[in-house]
């Protein structure tokens, strides 16, 4: 692991001056220090999602190939995947550096771009690491024995072990990590049933859609389900849907909402989700950054309010354009686009919220908005009977109709939309409903 | 103090019948765009017991769908008795309740004939309005811009009098919405500039911050076509404007706003005054106009101040008669 190279540490005492240069302790101390356990065993599952993303054919939707799995023992960890292991040059140019190089090729799509993850993530962990890694060109193995790496007379290259620079079949490429030596703060949760069912929980949340897209996680040999969240639907309700695909510039990014109400009895599972490329960037979030008290329009969080969920995906090849933070556990807050989505949300959620304060306000005698709810049945989101754009729909027991006519909306593709009109010969829309309804009503009321 | 028969029938209101005409003639230029189908559109205001704003919008332009919000939720039944058409919805809620759960899907014509000043729930249906329309929507808002506190007060303490109408007034509207250069003694000299102040910055902020998350093609934007003061009993304030996305401005961009009778986009309001004219010479100004009217007019029949003033509006100016039924 010794190599010849001049040592920053060699300071300018000589001339007077000081060393400036940080020491690694406090390099590992400050990069370790702001991140908990879990995310840093999360940080290390996106990189294996990251590889299967790069690895994985144009079929853009399907992680069906590929599984990490990962192992918690008292004095081990072990994360193994087949997701295409670490390409050479990029362990050579930054994998095993801090941060990233700003001439770093831009990886399309990436969530782990920010590249301090997975060494701080093995930092974290405990004092001895070994990596190994099958990509389609070479097989490589680094050891570390932190305690040696950290000594001031090393430099701050990684040196592999052993390096085989050969061709591999796509079935043998993956990275395998192994960390001995394990911190005793982490060899102590390791132990405790409850630490494992919150990674559990997180992975699970963080991610529901890379898993509802065929990737396997599993955790000490037990495979985690994925599930999609459930909203309600009815005759009378029906959850608001908004899909959206955003071009500014030179990126575009897929912005799909989901709005209504969920199942009440946990205020924990009411509020936003926010997913970025997959990844769950908000889970639950009652505050003023999804709207909550924000301006007026939306009350702070309420128990009144537990039904409601929302829900936001954000899809896009650039990954840069996303308004998270480094360490994707949440929003770049400042971010005009987060402002922006901000505004939707709060738009969205408005009706939702109004039908939800009107619920709390019925009496036993007249309840149709509770009635309404207890009607209604949950459905898991693909499974929504839902036919393009449209907007929340809930009983509202102030609205006093016109007294002889009812009010019918809805929307229709907008192709099969045009033909009608032409065959019909009208103009408007509202000929185009008119004329439709009259010709049923004929054919089999008249 | 005027003699009497100088004064305009208050009980009337002939300035807020000027008013609601200009209303009525931006929706009529806006049906003058190609692309614009009116009768798609629908209407949502706070008509009260009289409803006249929705009579005269169904009577004209046709557009059947329309929703009325009614706060007064203890005496449903003499709403519904006295609903003009029966197409038109009520919704027994504040407006910033009820805005939140009418069906954004048409394009939308919203006025907001509030009795009140200005204050946060006021901005905050401005805020709705802006994020749920449709593009070619159009707002109005009506305003009262009485001053903050009785400036007769101002001769007891200054200062304190001054603090107190900023105190209130931030407590009101909402202290972020307040920029931090409003000055004190404005709220009591001149409320409608300072309102329409909050108002348009609210506006500008609140497209900037939609604008962060749509399309460069689907930008959105707020034009002001209409700023104008005027009194009745109480000194008001009327302002609106139209909604549009980038790519479908072109249905707008040929709605002759700029032609319309008082297009208003400035800073500075522009007033309606209602002249005390007496029909005999209204029917005489009339018959002159619109060539400059009222020339070589004695000073004693006619001041050449309400000459101009009838000038201005005599369009728009409400006839009102006795008939007997």
């Amino acid at each position: 692991m010794i190599t010849d190279e001049d040592t920053p540490e060699d300071g300018n005492e000589e001339d007077g001056g000081f060393d400036g240069y940080p020491t690694k302790e406090f390099f590992i101390n400050m990069l370790t220090k702001d991140i908990d356990l879990i995310p840093a065993i999360i940080d290390l599952v996106d990189n294996s999602v990251d590889g299967a993303r790069r690895t994985r054919e144009s079929d853009e939707s399907n992680f069906e190939a590929f599984q990490v799995s990962l192992e918690l023992d008292p004095d081990q960890f072990r994360i193994k995947d087949n997701c295409g292991g670490i390409p050479l040059d990029r362990a050579r140019q930054y994998a095993f550096r801090f941060g990233r190089p700003k001439d770093a090729d831009f990886e399309s799509g990436s969530i782990g771009q920010f590249g301090v993850g997975m060494k701080r993530a093995l930092f974290k962990l405990g004092t001895e690491f070994r990596i190994t890694s099958t990509s389609n060109e070479a097989r490589f193995q680094i050891e570390v024995d932190v305690e040696n790496w950290s000594d001031p007379d090393q430099n701050w290259n990684f040196e592999p072990d052993e390096l085989e620079e050969r061709g591999f079949d796509s079935e043998e490429t993956g990275t395998e990590i192994l960390v001995r030596e394990l911190r005793d703060e982490v060899s102590s949760y390791f132990g405790q049933e409850r630490f494992r069912n919150r990674l559990r929980d997180e992975l699970k949340s963080r991610h529901m859609r890379t898993m509802q897209k065929g990737f396997s996680i599993r955790l000490d040999g037990q495979p985690l389900e994925p599930r999609w969240p459930e909203l309600l639907q009815s005759e009378e309700i029906s959850c608001a849907f908004k899909k959206e695909d955003i071009v500014r510039g030179d990126s575009e990014i897929e912005k799909t909402f989901y709005v209504g109400l969920g199942d009440s009895t946990e205020a924990e599972d009411a509020g936003w989700y926010l997913f970025c490329n997959d990844r769950e960037i908000l889970g639950a979030d009652k505050s003023e950054q999804t709207g909550w008290g924000y301006d007026g329009r939306i009350p702070r969080f309420h128990s009144e309010y537990n039904h409601f969920r929302g829900f936001l995906f954000l899809e896009t090849e650039d990954g840069e354009a996303l308004p998270w933070n480094t360490t994707k556990t949440g929003v770049e807050a400042g971010s005009r686009f987060f402002h922006g989505l901000r505004e939707e949300m709060i738009q969205l959620m408005d009706p939702v919220i109004s039908f939800l304060r009107a619920v709390a306000k019925e009496d036993e005698e007249e309840s149709p908005g509770a009635d309404a709810i207890e009607d209604a049945e949950l459905a898991e989101l693909p499974d929504l009977d839902i036919d393009g754009n449209q907007e929340f729909r809930a009983p509202n027991p102030n609205v006093e109709r016109r007294p002889d006519k009812a009010h019918i909306r809805y929307s229709k593709p907008l192709q099969k939309f045009e033909e009608v009109k032409e065959e019909l010969g009208v103009q408007t829309k509202k000929e185009v409903g008119e004329k439709t309804f009259d010709f049923y009503y004929r054919l089999t009321c008249d | 103090m005027c003699p009497s028969y100088r004064d305009v029938d208050f009980s009337l209101r002939p300035a807020k019948a000027v008013a609601r005409k200009v209303v009525m003639e931006a929706v009529r230029t806006l049906v003058r765009g190609p692309g614009i189908d009116i009768r798609s559109y629908q209407y949502l205001g706070l008509g009260g017991i009289h409803f006249v704003d929705f009579r005269m919008v169904h009577r004209e332009f046709g557009i059947d769908n329309m929703t009325s919000f009614e706060k007064d939720r203890d005496h449903k039944s003499r709403f519904r008795f006295n609903r003009p058409y029966g197409c038109v919805d009520l919704i027994f809620q504040r407006s910033h309740e009820g805005l939140a759960t009418v069906s954004w899907s048409s394009p939308t014509i919203l006025w907001l004939d509030y009795d009140g000043m200005i204050d946060k729930d006021k901005l905050n249906d401005v805020s709705t309005f802006l994020a749920s329309a449709p593009s070619g929507s159009l707002l109005f808002v009506t305003l009262n811009v009485r001053p903050e506190v009785d400036p007769t007060r101002l001769a007891l303490g200054e200062e304190e009098v001054k603090e107190k109408a900023l105190t209130q007034f931030k407590r009101r509207v909402g202290a972020e919405n307040v920029p931090s250069d409003v000055d004190p003694e404005e709220l009591i000299k001149d409320q409608p500039s300072v309102a329409y102040r909050i108002l348009d910055e609210h506006v500008s902020t609140k497209i900037e911050d939609l604008n962060g998350s749509r399309s460069d093609d689907s930008q959105r934007r707020f034009d002001q076509l209409i700023h104008l003061s005027y009194s009745d009993d109480a000194d008001m304030l009327l302002w609106g404007g139209v909604l549009s996305d980038k790519e479908e401005v072109e249905d707008l961009a040929s709605c002759p706003f700029e032609e319309m009778e008082f297009y208003s986009p400035g800073n500075e309001p522009e007033d309606i005054v209602v002249p005390s004219l007496t029909k005999r010479e209204r029917r005489w100004l009339r018959s002159q106009l619109p060539s400059p009217a009222g020339e070589g007019v004695d000073q004693d029949l006619i001041q050449e101040r309400d000459v101009e003033r009838f000038e201005r509006i005599y369009r728009f100016f409400p006839e009102f008669i006795e008939a007997r039924i």
